[in-house]
């Protein structure tokens, strides 16, 4: 599968990016293609365009806050998580969206 | 760095790990220092999890960017968000000059290395400080290499 992650934290220096990178990490165990943009203190990171957000199986967005650009996963299946969570149990995280997508 | 922190409670450790800073020749005042990381740390708890704390102070106080990484075997308190107790603990001291931009990177570098359990355990293991640098040394050039692949 085709997982994209989008990361934001509000407080989070290190909490964004500690969720992305467990996230891809869990994901790519599990054999899938995984990318995370960051939404933290240092803007927007490894930014996911139009086209991979589209093409892409499974959304999760892993946030205490909204997230901006929203508009590209439209129509897309989106799982939102908190980022604690994401951090702490990743692997949780993406066996449910294996599971939504029927795999 | 320390390898074992003698310190009981969550400041104790952050001020033992100011020392070795103050020590070093990195600060101009410990005090101002401290007061700095104090006002981060009541933002929100940098005990972000998995037995990792990493708190940390911009200050004009801090002559060049510098970390402190001190070992807990028996754990500090950091209200952190998992409730665990913090055995690796990393005092980031920036300078005031220093661009944001170049202080977040390297916390959020650190972060990222972090969450992988390899990496922990390593520092858990580590028998001496040249074991530490090393297993420090190997994350960043398995980074690089890792960021050189997905490209």
């Amino acid at each position: 599968m085709k997982i994209v992650i989008v990361s934001a934290c509000s407080a989070g220096i290190a909490s964004t990016y500690m969720a992305a990178e467990a996230l891809e990490l869990a994901a790519r165990k599990r054999g899938h293609q995984a990318h995370a943009e960051t939404q933290g203190t240092l803007g927007i990171e490894n930014e996911i365009s139009p086209a991979l957000a589209q093409g892409a199986d499974a959304v999760i967005f892993a946030t205490d806050i909204a997230i901006q650009k929203r508009e590209r996963f439209a129509g897309k299946p989106i799982l939102e998580v908190g980022v604690a969570e994401a951090i702490r149990h990743a692997e949780a995280v993406i066996l449910r969206v294996e599971r939504a997508a029927g795999g | 760095m320390t390898m074992d922190l003698s310190a009981a409670d969550k400041w104790e450790a952050i001020a033992e790990l100011a020392g070795l800073l103050e020590t070093a020749g990195r600060l101009t005042s410990l005090p101002e220092f401290l007061a700095a990381v104090r006002e981060r740390e009541a933002l929100v708890s940098t005990g972000v999890g998995m037995g990792v704390g990493i708190p940390h102070g911009k200050s004009p106080a801090v002559r060049t960017p510098s970390i402190a990484f001190g070992r807990s075997h028996h754990g500090v308190d950091f209200a952190a968000i998992d409730g665990e107790p913090v055995q690796l603990l990393f005092l980031l001291a920036v300078p005031e000059s220093l661009g944001n931009r170049e202080y977040m990177r390297a916390l959020a570098d650190l972060a990222r290395l972090l969450v992988h359990e390899t990496f922990r355990e390593s520092l858990l293991a580590a028998t001496s400080v040249e074991e530490v640098m090393a297993v420090l040394q190997h994350a960043r050039l398995q980074k690089g290499e890792d960021a050189q692949q997905d490209n």
